[in-house]
């Protein structure tokens, strides 16, 4: 026991950032990098049974999904996705600011991505409230007068709300991730100022959710006339 | 430990540059996705080949300079790429799907067998208009 308090009194000493069971930062920046890739692996894994299913569904009525997909908004889902695009570079260059130690930098980037958070969730809203206005959210109102089977439109509202739901959540996850990021690096709190992997780890949650809607974009609202 | 203070390999910080430049790319390939989806190119296929290969392009932009997963030891660009290689293995499940109507076996009310039920099964729901039911299709 007192040789253990010694040692991790010596790593506080003269080591900063790195904790006490790993050799030295290259080992302890590994174990945190295979760490969170291991938690991305599981998230496409869960993300992946939904696609699958969507691809299942589209090939099987190619039709009525086209149909369907005219009821969403193009023009504003690409607003958003150029919105996601744009914080994940300020994601990248908040982990960048965090790697030289420039505090103020982070600040502004990390605002940025918080800002670009809002601004999607504040159009996913917008997206949403219409569809409920329509009667297009499945369920006992569920209305639908276009052309395509109301039946499987009705499959494609629920996958739509279904997938776009789940990142949705996983926007307002990395708006609460972000937001605390934020008021660490205010505080001048040492695990994030002395270390940037926590700030890295961020970062790679953020550009995961970026990497779902890029995909989850042309699958919803760009579908060619079969 | 000779590598002790040597963290040049993992603390590589990338230009402002090069993080603009990925940014105009993705920028740039977002637009062609939806200047492509206004095209038709003839068949749904082609356009859906093209939009899933500039999604795919984006992904790798952001995987590997975002992500910098190029800078990465070797077992995180394991994970990387088992984690979405892993993905497309997925869709080797349609090998079942698009074979089953090959199968000379009739489905379990005696129609051909299909993945998913005709659309006589799944129209029946609260929400239909009754007039619907025989147009179109």
């Amino acid at each position: 026991m007192a040789a253990i308090a010694a040692e991790q009194a010596h790593s506080h000493d003269h080591h900063g950032p790195l904790h006490h069971q790993f050799e030295d930062l290259d080992q302890q920046n590994e174990a945190y990098l295979v760490g969170m890739w291991a938690f991305l692996v599981q998230e496409v894994m869960f993300f992946g049974a939904l696609f699958l299913t969507y691809t299942l569904m589209r090939w099987q009525y190619p039709m009525d999904w086209y149909f369907a997909h005219n009821e969403l908004d193009w023009k504003l889902a690409g607003f958003n996705t150029f919105n996601l695009l744009l914080s994940s570079f300020f994601a990248a260059m908040g982990v960048r600011s965090a790697q030289l130690k420039d505090r103020k930098g982070v600040l502004l980037w990390l605002g940025g991505v918080l800002l670009c958070c809002l601004v999607f969730l504040g159009i996913k809203y917008v997206e949403y409230a219409l569809k409920w206005e329509h009667h297009l959210v499945p369920g006992p109102s569920f209305f639908y007068q276009g052309e395509a089977n109301p039946g499987v439109a009705q499959m494609f509202f629920g996958l739509y709300f279904a997938m776009t739901g789940l990142h949705g959540i996983h926007v307002a996850v990395g708006l609460i991730v972000f937001g605390i990021l934020w008021l660490m690096w205010y505080f001048r709190k040492t695990i994030v100022t002395e270390d940037y992997m926590p700030t890295e780890m961020c970062g790679l949650y953020w550009h995961f959710v970026d990497l779902v809607w890029i995909f989850l974009y042309p699958l919803f609202y760009l579908i060619p006339h079969p | 430990m000779s590598h002790s203070n040597d963290h040049a390999a993992n603390h590589h910080v990338d230009s402002v540059g090069t993080y603009i430049a990925t940014f105009g790319a993705l920028t740039i390939l977002m637009i062609a996705t939806i200047a492509a989806a206004q095209v038709n190119f003839g068949h749904s296929i082609v356009n859906n080949i093209i939009a899933m290969t500039i999604a795919i392009l984006k992904a790798t932009l952001v995987i590997a300079i975002f992500m910098a997963v190029r800078r990465s030891s070797g077992l995180v660009k394991l994970y990387a790429i088992g984690g979405f290689v892993w993905f497309l293995l997925f869709f080797i499940m349609f090998c079942d799907y698009a074979t089953r109507s090959w199968e000379p076996v009739k489905g379990w009310y005696g129609e051909e067998s299909k993945v998913v039920p005709d659309y006589p099964h799944v129209t029946d729901h609260p929400g239909e208009r009754p007039e619907k039911h025989d147009s179109g299709h």
